[in-house]
């Protein structure tokens, strides 16, 4: 018998496939990465090139929840929007009834309860997106958590998600220190893009959220510059070798 | 017993409430602020039961701040209008908000500010001029005859003034505490908290 059909049922060696097939669904989304640093959140995207009609400017992959958190997703757009609206709703009800606004750690465990939800309901599958989301706790740290279709999440340093998510984290793992400050973020998460994502600049939008700060879509041409600079210095280190 | 007074100016709204809260004969607080921010550039003046006030206040700001997040753009004072109004007029008939109001708001893309009237059974109305409450019974007259179209922000202040005055004059339980706000390009602000006192005749004291 096929335990992979239709609703999330157990396989005969405890898998449930149908959330495995929601995390290759995860796996063929752009690429999205987090990093952390010492008191600045940086999300870079992976944009899918838009076709030459297509108004780039409504294709949005990092996405407000509230004024004091952002998130940005890898997967199926449309499923995301679905946790996105979700997510808001969530974050403006959490301040009706308790005037405080919402905790990241609160609102990453809601996310990822509505998803796991949906792995153990009658007629639904599983949503095909892991989010990263940004924010800072209520002590003021920085903070990154990522959630997956499964329902699982947990807090990073820097992470990936989406179709080069094992050589950007591998990449991560490598050049990540602890503590770097908002230039030093800013340029390893343009980095680790920059070496996947294909046609370079162009398609990578990055984000900076900083304390008690809206967020700010860093502009095209500073990402240009900075990716210019990677290059010559790539350039250097050829030409020494 | 609440008093709110508000007028459209040249590029700004003036609101003013007094600051009293009370319940029957007794005076529970007298630094109440009436005049509830639902955005950057509104202002919701309540009055009535002051449980219903907050309930239904916070239920527009929480409503108008998903509008924002979810749509990246903020609501014009129009649409707040109607989607107040909706609220109480579908409460009416089940558990009705025992909240009367005026929102005020100024609109970046018209540069202009502009009023509403609403009150507990659905009614809205956009207004020039307006109150709510008793001092709705004393300024009417006032701003009937001394409010202009563009009235400068120094002439007014000085026709809220003479509102408030005729106010604290006429209406026999004591509202001396008025609180002030100014909505305009900038956001809102708070003009002046004014303490009037009648035995000085036509003087009134600022209070900070």
């Amino acid at each position: 018998m096929s335990y992979d059909r239709a609703i999330t049922v157990f396989s005969p060696d405890g898998h449930l496939i149908q959330v495995e097939y929601a995390l290759e669904a995860v796996k063929k989304g752009t690429t999205a990465v987090g990093v952390k640093g010492k008191e600045v959140l940086v999300l870079g995207v992976e944009k899918k090139s838009t076709a030459k009609l297509q108004d780039p400017r409504t294709v949005r992959k990092i996405v407000q929840i509230d004024d004091h958190i952002c998130m940005t997703f890898a997967g199926l757009t449309a499923d995301s929007r679905i946790l996105i609206n979700k997510a808001r709703f969530e974050c403006q009800s959490y301040k009706y009834y308790y005037e405080d606004p919402i905790g990241i750690e609160y609102i990453t465990r809601y996310i990822a309860k509505t998803q796991q939800k949906y792995t153990q309901s009658v007629g639904v599958r599983p949503f095909g997106v892991s989010t990263l989301i940004v924010g800072y706790d209520s002590k003021g740290f920085p903070k990154l958590y990522q959630t997956d279709p499964s329902g699982n999440f947990s807090s990073w340093k820097a992470s990936c998600i989406g179709r080069s998510e094992k050589p950007v984290k591998e990449f991560l793992e490598k050049n990540y220190v602890d503590e770097m400050d908002e230039e030093q973020t800013v340029r390893l998460t343009i980095q680790s893009l920059v070496e996947v994502v294909e046609s370079g600049e162009k398609n990578i939008d990055i984000a900076i959220m900083r304390k008690n700060k809206p967020i700010e879509f860093l502009g095209r041409t500073r990402i240009a510059e900075i990716v210019k600079e990677f290059e010559e210095e790539k350039k250097r280190k050829e030409e020494e070798d | 017993m609440d008093s709110l007074v508000g007028f459209v100016g040249k590029n700004y709204v003036l609101i003013a409430g007094d600051t009293n809260a009370g319940r029957s004969i007794m005076r529970l607080k007298d630094d109440f602020d009436k005049l509830v921010p639902i955005d950057s550039h509104k202002i919701l003046a309540k009055s009535g039961e002051i449980g219903d006030g907050n309930q239904f206040c916070n239920l527009i700001i929480r409503n108008v701040s998903l509008y924002r997040i979810r749509n990246e753009t903020e609501l014009t004072t129009k649409s707040v209008a109607h989607y107040t109004r909706r609220q109480l007029a579908t409460a009416i008939r089940k558990n009705p908000y025992s909240v009367n109001l005026l929102l005020g708001g100024y609109d970046k893309k018209d540069q202009k500010g502009s009023l509403y009237y609403l009150d507990y059974l659905g009614s809205s109305k956009k207004i020039n001029y307006g109150a709510q409450g008793y001092a709705a019974l004393f300024v009417g007259s006032i701003l009937d005859r001394f409010w202009k179209e563009d009235l400068d922000f120094e002439d007014g202040l000085e026709l809220m003034k003479k509102c408030l005055r005729e106010v604290e004059k006429r209406l026999i339980i004591g509202t001396r505490c008025f609180l002030i706000k100014m909505i305009n390009s900038d956001g809102i602000s708070v003009v002046e908290k004014v303490m009037i006192n009648s035995k000085n005749k036509n003087e009134i004291e600022e209070e900070n």
